[in-house]
């Protein structure tokens, strides 16, 4: 009798509020004993139909919106659909502007994984750590709020280029934040790397096999977490990435640690990058660009102070009469959570005809049933939350 | 069990290791602010509360263009109705504004400003929604936002 009902499956329903994810989503698993026999996730509960909503908006009035597909990361959704309409309208970008765009997204990259960190370790029941990495993602946010005025929503891109330069003294704020750091980072790793509950939790569990996850279309930390080399800005750079020495941080066994391991080297990685670019950037310090530029003034297109490279945006689309011809484009991002991509189809007149977005969440989501399937109940949040799933992202 | 031992050792060392790394936080300076009797500093650039700004005879700068509202991403946020080139009536849901910036950027004359106020909590939604009065700065204070970059 009793292992009658023991033997039951039983049906439970986890979310939609969600301890683990950002955002709302419904679980609907089935269990049998402790341990997950199936698992459908229910989403949709964050639609806002971003993708329609830019149907009836011009492509300037879209622009603030597309920061919303995903509040992480918001600087990645700027570039894909900055990159889209410029490749449609044939617009082209300064190296400055390409400059100030790949340092604002490695910083944002930086911000997003932080927040995954804490998230992360909140879910497997370490409080400490989300206070910690918040105290450093409130640094980078607050470089952000001076550079483009808001904390999350930046709608700093503009069609070829960026809105403005970066105010006096934020460079050397940068480079201050960049030397910081790499020392909090092993500040953390230190409470959390070799951390025995920490392994015990994350360690061999929710193992994505490399063809698993090229089968559900994963990408991002999560795929190179399995061994697979596939980072967008080695493999097929964009911006001015080709510029830089990137390396792509792999890990080998593709299980929830791994996944860990790979974040934590990919934020290093990124502080690299900005210091790299920042001593690469055409022009340097701004204030003293001004001074240059106002001393030559030759307004030669080759000019080493004023040239095109040197300004922010290539060239100024009227925002209301910006009519990119027909045609279609594509743009990929590698984001804080895999390949974005944006397709914008035109039709000629001042509203794009068809946006569409690809989102890295979107396939994580997909692929967490075979996770967890004959796991633990208990290894739900490990699985679930290193795969760094943002709702809104899913759901658009 | 020589294994199990030395799993166990390492495991009390790492975990003092962790700890040791945490209670340094005690010692360190705490960076939250008390909010509401101390405000943050806020950047040149910040994105607040739209307000309209004066020439120093306190006439208008706006010309009632209808740029700032067919930048705008919220439909019809902006209102304007004009009589011959004045502009009469001005009016901003402020509840409805997502503080993009779309409108002050577009601006021809730079008439719109985005001031550094943010604490818009109100009662109604009715109240939210600003008409010229409440928008317009006085002169003196137009000016400190003109020389803003
Ligand atoms: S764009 Fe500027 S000048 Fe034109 S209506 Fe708006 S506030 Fe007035
Ligand atoms: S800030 Fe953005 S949402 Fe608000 S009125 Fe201006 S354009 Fe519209």
């Amino acid at each position: 009798m009793i292992e009658n009902l023991i033997k039951k499956d039983m049906l439970i329903n986890v979310g939609p509020q969600h301890p683990s994810t950002h955002g709302v989503l419904r679980l609907i698993m089935t269990l049998e004993g402790e341990i997950i026999r199936d698992t459908k996730p229910v989403i949709g509960y964050l639609h806002r139909g971003k993708e329609k909503l830019a149907e009836s908006r011009s492509y300037t009035q879209y622009l603030p919106m597309v920061d919303r597909v995903d509040y992480l990361s918001s600087f990645f959704y700027q570039a894909a659909y900055c990159y889209a309409v410029e490749e449609i309208a044939g617009l082209k970008v300064p190296k400055r502007a390409e400059y100030i765009r790949l340092i604002t997204m490695e910083f944002n990259r930086i911000a997003s994984h932080l927040l995954w960190l804490g998230s992360f370790l909140l879910d497997l029941g370490a409080t400490s750590p989300l206070f910690y990495v918040f105290r450093e993602r409130e640094e980078i946010v607050t470089l952000f709020e001076e550079l483009t005025g808001q904390r999350m929503m930046y709608n700093f891109y503009t069609f070829g280029g960026v809105k403005k330069d970066f105010p006096d003294g934020w460079i050397a704020k940068a480079l201050d934040l960049c030397k910081k750091m790499p020392a909090l980072f092993d500040e953390y790793e230190a409470i959390i790397t070799k951390n025995p509950i920490f392994l015990e939790r994350t360690k061999d569990i929710g193992v994505m096999t490399p063809k698993l996850g090229i089968d559900y279309g994963i990408t991002g930390p999560n795929i190179r977490a399995s061994g697979v080399d596939l980072d967008l800005r080695k493999s097929s750079p964009y911006s001015v990435y080709g510029e830089l020495d990137v390396k792509p941080c792999l890990a080998q066994s593709g299980d929830s640690y791994d996944r860990y391991i790979v974040r934590i080297a990919e934020m290093r990685e990124s502080i690299r990058l900005i210091e790299e670019a920042i001593e690469k950037i055409p022009g340097g310090i701004p204030e003293r660009l001004r001074v240059k530029k106002v001393n030559c003034g030759c307004n030669q297109d080759e000019c080493q102070h004023c040239g095109f490279d040197m300004q922010l945006v290539g060239k100024k689309v009227n925002p209301i009469v910006f009519k990119p011809p027909v045609g279609e484009a594509t743009s990929m991002i590698e984001s804080p959570r895999g390949i974005t991509l944006c397709y914008i189809v035109s039709n000629g007149t001042n509203k794009p005809y068809r946006v569409k977005w690809r989102t890295p969440s979107f396939s994580s989501v997909q692929v967490l049933p075979e996770l967890v399937k004959d796991k633990n109940y208990s290894d739900l949040m490990p699985i679930f939350g290193s795969l760094d799933v943002v709702l809104p992202e899913v759901d658009r | 069990m020589i294994n199990q031992i030395n799993k166990t050792i390492s495991a009390v060392v790492e975990i003092a290791r962790g700890m040791a790394t945490i209670m340094k936080h005690f010692f360190r300076e705490p960076i939250t602010l008390e909010y509401p009797e101390k405000k943050p500093e806020l950047g040149e650039r910040y994105r607040g509360r739209l307000a309209l700004l004066t020439n120093p005879d306190g006439s208008d700068i706006c010309l009632g263009c209808m740029t700032c509202q067919k930048v705008c991403p919220c439909v019809d946020l902006i209102q304007i109705e004009k009589e011959g080139k004045e502009v009469k009536e001005f009016t901003i849901d402020i509840g409805r504004c997502i503080f993009c910036g779309n409108c002050t950027e577009a601006c021809p004359k730079g008439a719109l400003v985005m001031t550094k106020e943010f604490e818009l909590a109100d009662y109604s939604r009715n109240t939210l929604v600003y008409d010229k009065k409440a928008l317009t700065l006085s002169p003196e204070e137009s000016e400190k936002w003109k020389s803003r970059t």
